[in-house]
């Protein structure tokens, strides 16, 4: 009698436990996977973020619609970081510590995600910034934080050949004085040398010059061939304008985000010429793939990458980034069982040397995340200005301009 | 010629162009100050209203000009009442007015970002010709806004120097007791005042627009080289104003070929301290009232 009772005792705790953790399974499958973005809504970086939300929205909707991940939906949490490193980071801790957010996504900006990446260390939420400067991938970095776009260095890399032989040998590189333009300004440097060519000139002009002028009159030497600028926006237009009016001769190539946004029809004589490197082409072509047809349709820009109904310009040079990381998580939380935040080691070492194949969900192309610097390696492309038409006139392929990481974050302790 | 001096002469040309659009939105500023004491926190707001407004009407009308002559009418219909409801109860409480300044400056700045959006935007150049000057070909536009600044400096000075209402609003800087106890008018010429110079820095807005870029937080930029002018050429003195605009911008532009033009404008604040070391009420200021 007394082992009947024990053995049904056991069979009933036993029931009680797998059926707990049904319930507790069907309840986390049932809660929100949260993902925080903080995105550039105002300031400098403000066509990033309308764009970057938007995109990052399409993908919570296909995925929702597809199920979610591992069962559950996708919630989003967007703050404005106003273009600012000091307000991202606040805004980066509001949607860990009061939304609760399980992952954060996003700023444009290289000193909002230089600023909030030891705050993601801090508060172990893995962070995706979509950012170029080649610090992320390196000591302002850390384990937690996964570059989700190309860097500058990648990026210059790879165009650093392009550029010596088809535009010129001689250099003066004009960059925006922060993060971002530090980092073209010496990767260009290194890069050229390293190539053969000279640097001549090096020019910083402040985020939201109105006048350049002053800062290129008199500064870029006769013999230059040509100019590597990194700067967009409206900085873009007014470096555009006045580098035209000192030297109309010289020869142009811009960082990637240079074009972006931009209507190229609009710029005129100055901009004629201009080449510029972008991790996906703006203007769609018949050369375009299916996938990123189908990825232009799902964010709802047509084939100028315009928004279809309010003509908003994307930047697809870098929505692409977000719109990939949303599937690069799917995959990673899918396939290492992640259910929370104590899961996160292992959804990180997931993400570590993970790899994708072109498809809608990946319309840039074939690429992985590195696992030692945690920098996307993909392919590039390089546009020109002809006759006030943006055309892509080179392709680069996925690893030419991977250089040798600059640190292991995989020794990094969680 | 050398080419460095073609260089610096250039940089004093451009400097001084930019001077002038300073001086205009500078003058406004000095004006409210003269005549009311008030440290107007939110003239850079009025400068980046101008600019939205004639940025935002220049599709609507088609003309560029035509935005320039509407434009100064919607501010001076927003100024009057901020003058008469807002400042004008506290007139005398310097601290007070200055708050409330503040606040406007945020209203403003606010409303820029609810209804015109954060991305700063270009517009386009209503004067799109080049002239070539000392190697450059140097945008048209810019010498045509030096022009109108010119133009409008002239045309305020004649209307306070060379009309009755000027001399009342020269009486009321130079002592307001006085000037109420001689029978004049004081309201009206302190709302004057205030609408005239929020004009100004919304007419230098306008000008402004179509060469620098169109955000709602321009103004803060212009808003700091504005008082640093009016400080420099001496609180209410409108000499002083034009001047200090002109030698500051003039200067800055030079120093731009010996040192970076970040460290230039940098100077500019040593510029500043060493001035007001010499001569604390600046340059024409005139005694503490």
């Amino acid at each position: 009698m007394k082992k009947w009772i024990l053995v049904t005792a056991i069979v009933a705790a036993l029931a009680l436990g797998v059926s707990g953790d049904n319930a507790a399974n069907a309840q986390a499958k049932k809660t929100p996977i949260k993902i925080g973005m903080i995105a550039d809504k105002t300031g400098g970086l403000a066509a990033y973020g309308y764009s970057h939300e938007k995109t990052i929205r399409a993908a919570v909707a296909k995925i929702n619609k597809e199920g979610g991940i591992a069962g559950r939906p996708v919630e989003l949490f967007v703050e404005d970081t106003e273009s600012k490193p000091s307000v991202g980071a606040l805004k980066f801790r509001k949607l860990v510590e009061t939304n609760g957010v399980d992952l954060v996504l996003d700023s444009n900006s290289s000193g909002v995600a230089i600023a909030c990446a030891p705050i993601a260390k801090e508060l172990k939420v893995p962070y995706f910034p979509s950012v170029s400067a080649t610090e992320v991938a390196a000591d302002k970095g850390n384990r937690y934080v996964f570059q989700s776009s190309t860097n500058v260095r990648e990026e210059v890399g790879a165009a650093a050949k392009f550029a010596l032989n088809k535009i010129g040998k001689k250099w003066v590189t004009v960059v925006v004085n922060y993060a971002w333009g530090w980092s073209n300004e010496q990767d260009f440097a290194m890069f050229i040398k390293q190539n053969g060519g000279t640097v001549l000139e090096s020019i910083r002009v402040p985020l939201g010059t109105s006048d350049w002028l002053p800062y290129l009159k008199g500064k870029i030497p006769k013999e230059a061939d040509a100019v590597f600028f990194a700067n967009f926006g409206s900085d873009f237009l007014s470096f555009i304008r006045d580098l035209h009016a000192v030297r109309p001769d010289i020869q142009k190539l811009g960082a990637v985000y240079a074009l972006s946004a931009q209507d190229i029809k609009k710029l005129g004589a100055p901009a004629e010429g201009t080449y510029c490197i972008t991790p996906f082409p703006t203007i769609a072509s018949d050369s375009d793939t299916k996938a990123a047809k189908t990825f232009r349709e799902l964010i709802g820009v047509d084939q100028e990458g315009k928004e279809i109904g309010t003509g908003t310009r994307f930047v697809l040079a870098y929505n692409w980034g977000m719109w990939e990381t949303m599937f690069v998580l799917k995959n990673a939380i899918e396939k290492s069982g992640w259910k929370g935040k104590s899961d996160t080691p292992k959804l990180i070492s997931a993400i570590e040397g993970i790899k994708w194949k072109e498809s809608v969900e990946f319309p840039q192309g074939d690429g992985y995340f590195r696992a030692q610097d945690h920098l996307a390696i993909v392919g590039l492309y390089i546009e020109q200005v002809v006759n006030g038409e943006l055309k892509v006139i080179a392709r680069i392929p996925a690893g030419e301009g991977a250089y040798p990481p600059l640190v292991d974050f995989t020794k990094e302790e969680f | 010629m050398p080419e460095w001096v073609v260089d610096v002469l250039f940089l004093l040309m451009n400097g001084l162009i930019w001077g002038l659009i300073i001086a205009l939105i500078s003058l406004g500023l000095s004006l409210i100050f003269g005549v009311m004491g008030i440290v107007n926190m939110a003239h850079g707001d009025l400068y980046m209203l101008g600019a939205i407004l004639g940025f935002s009407l220049y599709p609507i009308v088609g003309n560029f000009w035509l935005a320039l002559i509407i434009v100064p009418v919607i501010i001076a219909v927003i100024a009057g009442p901020i003058e008469r409801y807002v400042l004008r109860p506290y007139e005398g409480y310097h601290s007070v007015t200055m708050i409330a300044t503040v606040a406007i400056s945020f209203i403003i700045q606010q409303i820029g970002l609810a209804t015109y959006g954060g991305i700063p935007k270009k517009m386009p150049d209503p004067w799109p010709i080049s002239f070539s000057i000392l190697g450059v070909s140097y945008p048209g536009y810019r010498l045509l806004i030096a022009a109108i600044s010119v133009l409008i400096l002239v045309a305020v000075w004649l209307f306070l120097y060379r009309t009755s209402f000027g001399i009342l609003i020269r009486a009321s800087i130079q002592d307001k007791q006085m000037a109420s106890a001689m029978g004049i008018d004081v309201n009206k010429v302190l709302i004057s005042t205030f609408v005239l110079g929020s004009v100004l820095a919304a007419i230098g807005g306008v000008l402004a627009a179509p060469v620098t870029q169109v955000s709602y937080l321009m103004g803060n930029d212009v808003a700091l080289l504005a008082f640093i002018v009016v400080i420099i050429g001496g609180l209410g003195s409108l000499e002083g104003t034009l001047i200090a605009a002109l030698g500051l911008c003039s200067l800055e532009g030079v120093m731009a070929f010996v040192l970076t033009p970040t460290q230039s404008k940098a100077a500019i604040f040593v510029i500043m301290v060493i001035i007001l070391m010499i001569r604390p009420r600046g340059l024409f200021g005139g005694k503490e009232r």
